[in-house]
Parts: structure tokens; C-alpha cells; sequence
């Protein structure tokens, strides 16, 4: 030990236990607390116990000797967070002295040595003594416990579980607001704010834990102590977290990423900057991921001065911002772990790397016993700019007079982290020519700078670079670098389709595609394009039209498939093209074409997926329909000629053939004449003659056609006729409704018997004697018999029908029994009464008969009068 | 041929020459109602008409007798009729339809005097007719074409018809009625006018006394 001095030491044990079962069950969070219960046995080779040591002493470093442990052993935390300077190596159960430089810290670790038997428990005290500060010299106790399974009590100081969670605190969300210097910039404006207060004023500063003395006594928690926990979940905060506590007070951030095993204090810089201001300078920050926690340990200042300390509580506010993530994201690095190590050998980077110091600066160390010859860090840069590190080696004590430091750097093509080595591609750097080289010997204390400043000018992309401390041995070594963009990143004015759907619309419509620009709108921008097909030809595309911001409105780019520009004016954000597609008759399915953005002048295309639109030319041609006009065909006399019209609806620009039967309904196929129909070249064709089976074509354009079927001209005497034209089927066209595919016709006969004879006039033979007219009361009629009287020698040969044709009768008078009307007799329309002559009456010469009354009404009291014929035969 | 016959025969010549205007003919008609008395109300309906369209027929229908019987009521009188049962009844052919109904008691015998006047064409002839009616107003039935139980067609030298009622449809059986010419005024002369020329030539014919 060395360097050690004051009576008075101050060791800050910061006492902070992940700790998980052997069988790597995760038992929860717990922390080393040597006066409570056990702890969770450690996985071997994990930190068991971080014990930071803190070295508030302006003027002198602090030498802290570590005595020797018998259950536990030192272990080496990696030390990351903090100048922290081991002179020798540690053992595994010391001692040894670790050097704590001026306002620096140092953390190490200690194991258990040998898990404890099951329900067993190992226990040590362990006496730190500090010395070489003239105000932080002392010696302090602590006891570490641990024990395996079961887990036991959670501790009751645990501050770390007790901590106040803000992660339900939401920090409002950053309001753009461009740095007038370096545009896209955004600096953060809006802050969360946590009160706490501390309270006891006897308090050690610094400590969370249980702090035994040499005396035995102890100051029990909170000790002044207030906790925050901030996490930021899944989709959250990304990037600076920015913090400050009131006046009096100080913060102290641990933050714990997802997979480590235990927090680490991890301030990033200070270069943060709540509100518009720039550069950003003033406040401390950690980087968060999704994921992260960070606990906030806020404890009260010492007020009283150097050797004597005052620790004023009271009520404090801590104030968290959510920082602007464009330097993080330019410096995106991240150790490599085991599982994606380039160097093949799997084996785990614990702890890669700690930010600190002056923001952009990224400050690596390693220390790899037995050496493996290099390690691996990777890094990602959104743009251009020039990275600057230096590699240097902490070495102390070994020794050693050069050891060569190199650094050699590479990068993945595909911007992406890559797990095969032989994907990257070498960018500087190689053994024995190192971008920086040890120099000097290393003087005590503190660190030598072993290699110049070494600038590398990188592209946007992703970086790994391996640390080479040759073949000399183990060393320990840090890697110091830092990026600045060599100029502010150029406006990005970023042009991509707005949709990959161009739309589906029928044949002869327009498909409009917006072209999208974003960024910077101020210049103009001309984006090329190409229309090719998916399943369309470039017959099937019509004009191609788009935006025309120099004279307005739209412009004819071209026709069909082809490559065609499109300007974007200053401050115009986007561009339509209008793509009209052909219109066709062919019945078809469904065609697709394809817009894709080629390139583009002044403007970077933007995501792939957005440089393809796809449009779909929806069919609308359809097969035309046919069917009859009517389902009568009509009534002709025999030998006419029905005409019956096939109508073709829809989709006339194809060619149609149907095809269709002549067939009885009652007339036979002697009763079907000839068959014709519409010509496809003009005018009739013959098809056929009788029943059968016919086909009549329809010309593109054409919407008819007319069948003609004439009837047969027979003389038979007979019924009516029918016959029925029947659509069998069609191409190039549908059968419309079943309803009119069937039309019939009527052969209406034209053949009549022959006309009977006419009455016989038989007045000459037969005379009339008018019996007398009387009003008959019972019959409410005029009655008058009637009395034949064959006057003449010629027989009437029986059975004859004689008849009484009335004529002359006034419009008064109704002839209220005649038997019917004349038509053949004359005079016409003259009433008659039948006069049925039996067989069996003689109707000789001479003979007299009276037959019948004739019966009539009248509508006025005028005189009946009438002439009389008698007619023989049967028509009258 | 004495003066005396040569004077008898000149003015039977005169009285039957025809030198009246119009023909007229006279019947009595006598009518079984026996059949009828007790069997409620009745009713006599006379018709007149017109065939040929011309006024030129007149029927005169007097001196009913009813038997212990008697007219009742008014009659109805239609066209050209006139009168009543018992003042007497004229009917002429002034309208086509010409007719007198009136109802009356049955007595045994019916008779009346029926006088005609004038004739009509015979190819149309006027007819009159004479029909009794029941209590309902229609005819009884006869054997008549027109359920008439006399029948005379205007023109000259015709006689009426008589017909009975019909026994398939009515039970009231009365016989036909008797119709008895009642000789003109120039025939009865002219036979009386001859019956004294008889009676004269027998008283003077000595061979007739022995």
C-alpha cells in the first residue's frame, strides 16, 4: 500500500449485490448488507460484491489497502467506472493496495471464495484502511456475508428496492427545435422533476449500506439517503438522461442495462443541456435504452469543509431531462458480447466499456489476463466524421518498457453487426503499424498516455475495431476516443412513393400515385421513375401524366411502359403521377403494373419499401349476353315468315356465336319451312330447312341478329301450330336469363272448310198466315203465330229447317224468341226463328202448320210490323 | 112479274147491294161462365190491334149480361178504347196497342154483342181478341195461340174464333164460346122481303090451295 496518509480516511463502501443462484435462477435484486441476512451465492465468475470507493480528497490520491481474505476473494470489477489503480494484481484473497486518484473512484469487487454448503453461510469481516489523503485516511469494517439457497430476508435497507420509482413519471416528449448552428439538432426543452429530503444529520456521506466502524457502531439508513429509480420501458426513452438536484445536494446515477448483472455508476458527461442553449455544457447525464434503469442517490453535500464535515439535510428537487439522443446515436456503442464477438471466441465482454469525461469521448478499458491478442468494440455513425481516439495503458507496475497498443479498424458492409469476421471489411490498422503506438514508460501516479490522437475519417455505418495489446502479456489498457461529424449533416430531402399501393381501378381509369418528398424542400428535386408491369404489357398502359409545377397543372409524360421524370419545385412536398391505363375489350384477369423510383437529383430515394407501388388494372370486360327479345316469335298465317331477334347486350366489341334449335311445340317439322338468319357478311343466309340445330354469329359492334323461320304452306284444315326456338349455347357470350331463351311461334291455319250453302228461299212454296197478336199478360210479350202453308205441289222433303227471317221490324221491337241473327240470307242481320220440321210431319202439297209464335217486345206503343221469308237448309 | 115483286126485289137489291160504306158484322157471343162462379175474381180483357199500321177497324162490345153476375170496377182502357162493361166497349185501332180490361162477377152465362166495323189488309191484318184474365192479371189458359178464347182477324167476312180453356193447365173449364152471327139489316130484309113472296104466291096460285 502505498501513498496512504491522514489520519481521517473516508472509505465510501458502496455496497450494491446482484446476485443470482448458481443454478442461474434469478432471485431478484438484493444487496450485501453484512449486518442482515444472507446473500444469494454468486455464479462463479460473477462480481459478488461492488465496493466503490470514492476519493472526494481535492488535493491527494488515496491509497486503500485490501487486507487478506480468507472465505472471500478480490476480484477485479473491471474497474470501469473510474481512475482506479491497482498496483498489483489481484490476488484472490490479497491483500493489496488500489490507488484512488484525486476525485476519482474505484470500484472492486468481492466473491465468495467457495459457494457455502446448502443452508450454509460464509461470513468475513473485512477491514479497509485508507491512506495518503489528509482527510479521508481511517479505517472502516465491514462484514460480507454470504450463504447459498433459500435466499433468505430481503434486507431491510434495501435502497435499491425501496427507491422511489419515476419510470411512471413521463417525460414529456422533445419539441423540434432546430439549433440555428446545427440543423437537426434538437435540444431538449421539457423536464420531469422529483422532491425528496434527506434527513439525519450524522450521516456518512456516500454510503447506502450499513456502515460498521472499527468501534462497532453503526449509522443505521437512510442516513440521509433518498432513492430514485427511473426505467425507461420498452419503446421509451432512448438517449441522454439528463439530471440535476438542487443546491446543497448531489446525485450520484447507477445504471443497471438489461443482461449485466449488477448497476454501475455511469455518468455519461456533463455536456447536457436542458432548454435551447447550445452548446450543452452544463449538466451530468447517463444514456438510457429501453430497458435501463438508473437509480438516482441523492444525498446532501458536505458543507462544513475539508475535515469537517456538515451534512445539511433538507428538502432538494431532482430534475430529470430527457436529452436529445443525436450525439448518442452518433456514438452508439456497444461492447460486444460473447455471443457476437468477432474474434470467435465466444467468450463474454463483462464490461466493455464506461462513457465519461467530455461527452462525445468514449473511454474503453480492458484487461485481459493471459491476454487474448485483441478485443472487440463496435460503434455506428449515422453520418460522416472523424473519429478520434487514442489507446493508452493504465500499467503500473509491471514493468513492462513497450508494449505495443494498436487499434485496428474495420467495417461492416451492410451497416449492420455482423458475428462472422470475414464479414468485415478492414479499414486501418494492422499489427506492428498501429494507428497509435505505447510510448514511455509509464510513470506513477496516474495514467500515461501511450499513443498520439488518431484521427480516422469514417463514413455513416457501422465500425468495429479491435484493441491489440500484442504479445506481451496481459496488460491494462483504455481506449480513448471520441467522433465529431465533420459538418453538420446535410439537409436530408428524402423522396419515396407515399403508398405501395397504387390502387386498383378498372380499365381506362387513372391510377394516381403520389411521390412524397420530405426533408429539405427548399431546392427542386427530380425523381426518375420507371412503369413496367407486373402481368400488364405495356399495351395495357395509357398516358402517363404527372405534376407539372413549371406550367401548372398536369403533363403528358409518355405512353405505356417506359422510364419518366417528375419535378419537384422548391417547397413542393410531393408530386402525383397519374397512370391511366388502356381500354381494352378482351375478357381477362386482373393486370398489374409497377412504379418504381429509380433515382432521384437533389434527393435521396427513401426506404426500399417505399420505392415500389404496385397497381391493378381490374378487368371490366365481360362476355356479352344473349337472349330473345321476346319469347313470342310471333302469329303467321302458313307460308310467313316468323323473324325472331337475338339481341347481344353488354361487351359487343368480341365476336359471338350462339347457337340454337327450330323444334316442334305442336307443328311438326313438315311445318318449318326454311330457316335463315343474319349474315356476317350482310344481309340473309340460308341456314337449313325444318327442326334441327342452327348457329347465327354476331360481328364485333353488332347487337342483333334476326332468325327468320317460315312456315310451311299446307291446305289441311287444322288447329293452330307451334313451334319454339330454343338458345342452346353461345362463345363468346353468355345465355342470358333462362326466361327468354325459349320463344315461340304460331303457325295460325289458313285453310277453312268450304263454305255451306246459303239458305234456300222458299217463300214461293210456303207461305205465311199470321195468326192473331195479342199481348200475352202471363208472358209480358206480344205474341203472333205463325202458320206455314205449302201452297205449292212441290214436297218439302223432311227433315228440313225452315226459317222466318225477319225483317222491318222498328227500332222499338224486340224480337224476344228469335234463334239467331242471318248472315248469309239476305237481307243480313234479320232476326230468324227456327221452326224444327220433324220427320214424321208430311210436308206434302196443301199442308198447313202452325208452327210457333213469334214473340216480341216494344218500347212504345207503335205498331209491330214485319215481313217474313222462309228459308230452307240449314245456313241462314 | 108483277109490280108489287118487281118493287120487293129492287129494294132488297138496294139493301143488299152493298152500298153501305163500310162492311160491319155483328156476333153474339155467349160464354159458359159457370165454371167460374165461386172461383174468385175475374177480369175481361179485350185487344184491339193494329196490323197494318191503319186506322181503319172498329170493334163495339155491348149489351153485356153476366148471368146473376155483374162488372165490378173500372176498366182499363188503353189506346183507342173507350167506355166500360157496362155502358158498352169500343175499341179502335187509333194506336197499335188498343185494348179494355174490366173485371166482373161470373154469372152462369156471359154474353155480349160484338159489332165490327171497317177491315183492315189481310196480308196484316187487325186482330181482335178477347182473354179472361184471373185474379193475378194473366191469362187463364186456352187453347188459343194466344191464350185467347176469341179471336177475329179484321177483315172482311171473317168470323171470330172461339177456343176453350186448356185443360192441361188450368182446372177452370170453360167451353169455347158460342159465337152466333146476327144477320145485317138489308139481309134480314131481303129475307123477309122473300118470305112474303112466298107467302104471296102461294095464296095466289090456286094449284098451291089444293
Amino acid at each position: 500500500m502505498r501513498g496512504m496518509s491522514g489520519i481521517r480516511a473516508a472509505v465510501l463502501i458502496l455496497c450494491a449485490f446482484w446476485a443470482h443462484d448458481a443454478a442461474g435462477q434469478g432471485a431478484g435484486p438484493t444487496r450485501f448488507d453484512p449486518s442482515s441476512g444472507p446473500i444469494q451465492v454468486p455464479a462463479t465468475g460473477q462480481a459478488a460484491q461492488v465496493i466503490t470507493i470514492y476519493n472526494t480528497d481535492p488535493s491527494s490520491p488515496l491509497s486503500v489497502d485490501l487486507p487478506p481474505l480468507s472465505s472471500f476473494e478480490w476480484t477485479d470489477a473491471s474497474a470501469a467506472a473510474g481512475y482506479c489503480v491497482a498496483d498489483v494484481t489481484l490476488p484472490s484473497t490479497g491483500p493489496a493496495t488500489v490507488t484512488v486518484d484525486v476525485g476519482s473512484t474505484c470500484i472492486l469487487s468481492v466473491a465468495v471464495l467457495a459457494p457455502p454448503a446448502p443452508g450454509q453461510s460464509v461470513e468475513e469481516i473485512v477491514t479497509l484502511s485508507a491512506s495518503g489523503s489528509a482527510t479521508l485516511s481511517g479505517a472502516y469494517t465491514l462484514r460480507a456475508t454470504a450463504s447459498s439457497g433459500g435466499g433468505g430476508p430481503a434486507p431491510a435497507n434495501d435502497h435499491f428496492a425501496a427507491a422511489e420509482d419515476l419510470s411512471g413519471l413521463a417525460i414529456p416528449p422533445f419539441v423540434a427545435a432546430p439549433h440555428p448552428l446545427l440543423p437537426g439538432l434538437i435540444v431538449p426543452r421539457d423536464t420531469v422533476s422529483a422532491v425528496g429530503t434527506t434527513v439525519g444529520s450524522t450521516r456518512e456521506p456516500f454510503e447506502y449500506g450499513t456502515v460498521v466502524k472499527e468501534d462497532g457502531s453503526e449509522t443505521p439508513p437512510p442516513n440521509g439517503t433518498v432513492w430514485f429509480r427511473f426505467t425507461s420501458p420498452a419503446g421509451g426513452l432512448a438517449g441522454r438522461l439528463g439530471y440535476r438536484v438542487s443546491p446543497g445536494f448531489f446525485v450520484t446515477p447507477l445504471v443497471q442495462r438489461p443482461g449485466a448483472a449488477e448497476p454501475m455508476p455511469d455518468q455519461r458527461g456533463t455536456d447536457f443541456a436542458p432548454g435551447n442553449t447550445w452548446p450543452p455544457s452544463s449538466l451530468p447525464f447517463v444514456r438510457m435504452e429501453p430497458g435501463h434503469t438508473v437509480w438516482f442517490q441523492v444525498q446532501a453535500t458536505d458543507t462544513g469543509g475539508v475535515g469537517t464535515p456538515v451534512w445539511t439535510d433538507g428538502p432538494f428537487t431532482l430534475e430529470l431531462y430527457q436529452a436529445p439522443n443525436e450525439q448518442d446515436s452518433i456514438l452508439n456503442a456497444y461492447s460486444i458480447t460473447g455471443a457476437d464477438n468477432p474474434d470467435g471466441t465466444g467468450r463474454p465482454w463483462t464490461d466493455g466499456f464506461t462513457w465519461f469525461g467530455d461527452g462525445d469521448t468514449f473511454h474503453l478499458t480492458a484487461d485481459q489476463p493471459g491476454g487474448p491478442p485483441n478485443m472487440w468494440f463496435t460503434a455506428s455513425f449515422d453520418r460522416p466524421g472523424l473519429w478520434t481516439f487514442r489507446a493508452f495503458s493504465e500499467q503500473a507496475t509491471r514493468g513492462a518498457s513497450t508494449r505495443p497498443l494498436g487499434v485496428r479498424l474495420y467495417r461492416a458492409p451492410t451497416g449492420q453487426r455482423v458475428t462472422d469476421p470475414s464479414e468485415l471489411a478492414f479499414v486501418q490498422g494492422t499489427t506492428g503499424s498501429l494507428l497509435g503506438s505505447y510510448s514511455g514508460y509509464p510513470t506513477y501516479p496516474g495514467p500515461v498516455w501511450s499513443s498520439a490522437l488518431v484521427d480516422v475519417p469514417v463514413e455513416a455505418g457501422r465500425y468495429y475495431w479491435s484493441v491489440d495489446e500484442g504479445a506481451e502479456g496481459p496488460t491494462f489498457y483504455s481506449l480513448l476516443s471520441s467522433y465529431r461529424a465533420v459538418a453538420p449533416p446535410p439537409p436530408t430531402t428524402v423522396v419515396a412513393l407515399q403508398s405501395t399501393n397504387a390502387g386498383a381501378i378498372e380499365e381506362g381509369g387513372f391510377h394516381q400515385i403520389h411521390i412524397r418528398r420530405t426533408g429539405d424542400l427548399s431546392a427542386a428535386t427530380t425523381v426518375t421513375f420507371a412503369i413496367r408491369g407486373g402481368t400488364a404489357t405495356t399495351d395495357d398502359i395509357g398516358l402517363v401524366r404527372g405534376t407539372d409545377h413549371v406550367n401548372g397543372g398536369f403533363a403528358t409524360l409518355g405512353t405505356g411502359f417506359g422510364t419518366y421524370t417528375l419535378t419537384f419545385n422548391p417547397g413542393v412536398d410531393y408530386v402525383l403521377l397519374a397512370v391511366a391505363s388502356a381500354q381494352d375489350s378482351a375478357v381477362e384477369p386482373d393486370e398489374t403494373f409497377v412504379v418504381e423510383l429509380l433515382s432521384a437529383t437533389g434527393a435521396t430515394l427513401g426506404d426500399a419499401s417505399l420505392r415500389l407501388a404496385t397497381g391493378t388494372i381490374v378487368n371490366d370486360d365481360v362476355l356479352p349476353v344473349v337472349a330473345f327479345q321476346s319469347t313470342n316469335a310471333g302469329g303467321l298465317a302458313e307460308g310467313g315468315l316468323h323473324q325472331i331477334q337475338i339481341t347481344r347486350t353488354g361487351n359487343l366489341a368480341v365476336a359471338s356465336t350462339v347457337t340454337f334449335a327450330v323444334r316442334g311445340g305442336t307443328a311438326t317439322t313438315d311445318d318449318i319451312g326454311l330457316v335463315r338468319g343474319t349474315s356476317v357478311s350482310g344481309g340473309f343466309a340460308d341456314l337449313g330447312t325444318g327442326f334441327g340445330t342452327y348457329s347465327l354469329t354476331f360481328n364485333p359492334g353488332v347487337g342483333h341478329v334476326v332468325v327468320g323461320v317460315a312456315s310451311a304452306q299446307d291446305g289441311a284444315v287444322e288447329p293452330d301450330e307451334t313451334f319454339v326456338l330454343e338458345l342452346l349455347s353461345a362463345t363468346g357470350a353468355t345465355l342470358g336469363d333462362a326466361s327468354l331463351r325459349l320463344a315461340t311461334g304460331t303457325i295460325v291455319n289458313d285453310d277453312v272448310p268450304p263454305p255451306p250453302s246459303c239458305a234456300t228461299d222458299l217463300s214461293g212454296i210456303l207461305t205465311v198466315t199470321r195468326g192473331p197478336m195479342r199481348y200475352v199478360w202471363m208472358r209480358q210479350r206480344f205474341e203472333q203465330a205463325i202458320t206455314l202453308t205449302n201452297t205449292t205441289n212441290t214436297a218439302i222433303p223432311a227433315p228440313v229447317h225452315v226459317a222466318v227471317a225477319l225483317d222491318g221490324l222498328g227500332a222499338h221491337v224486340t224480337m224476344v224468341n228469335a234463334s239467331g241473327v242471318t248472315s248469309c240470307a239476305t237481307p243480313a242481320g234479320s232476326p230468324y226463328i227456327v221452326f224444327p220440321i220433324r220427320s214424321d210431319i208430311p210436308w206434302g202439297p196443301g199442308v198447313r202448320v202452325t208452327i210457333v209464335n213469334l214473340a216480341f217486345t216494344t218500347t212504345q206503343n207503335l205498331p209491330i210490323t214485319y215481313t217474313t221469308r222462309v228459308l230452307g237448309g240449314t245456313s241462314r | 112479274m108483277r109490280a108489287p115483286v118487281v118493287l120487293l126485289i129492287t129494294l132488297c137489291g138496294l139493301l143488299a147491294g152493298g152500298v153501305t160504306p163500310a162492311r160491319a158484322a155483328s156476333f153474339t157471343i155467349t160464354l159458359d161462365t159457370s165454371a167460374l162462379v165461386g172461383a174468385g175474381s175475374f177480369a175481361l180483357d179485350f185487344q184491339l190491334v193494329d196490323g197494318d199500321g191503319a186506322a181503319n177497324t172498329t170493334v163495339v162490345l155491348r149489351d153485356f149480361t153476366f148471368g146473376a153476375g155483374g162488372p165490378t170496377g173500372s176498366p182499363t182502357l188503353v189506346g183507342g178504347a173507350s167506355g166500360s162493361l157496362a155502358t158498352g166497349l169500343t175499341l179502335q185501332d187509333t194506336m197499335f196497342f188498343n185494348g179494355a180490361a174490366q173485371g166482373f162477377t161470373p154469372g152462369a152465362t156471359l154474353a155480349f154483342l160484338l159489332e165490327v166495323s171497317g177491315s183492315s189488309d189481310p196480308a196484316r191484318p187487325d186482330f181482335f181478341t178477347m182473354a179472361l184474365l184471373d185474379s193475378n192479371g194473366f191469362e187463364v189458359p186456352t187453347l188459343g195461340s194466344a191464350e185467347e178464347l176469341l179471336s177475329l182477324a179484321l177483315v172482311g167476312g171473317a168470323a171470330p174464333e172461339s177456343f176453350a180453356t186448356d185443360p192441361n193447365r188450368t182446372s177452370l173449364d170453360v167451353p169455347a164460346p158460342t159465337v152466333t152471327t146476327v144477320p145485317e139489316p138489308a139481309t134480314a130484309l131481303l129475307l123477309l122481303t122473300g118470305a112474303l113472296l112466298v107467302v104471296h104466291e102461294r095464296r095466289r096460285d090456286p094449284r098451291a090451295r089444293r
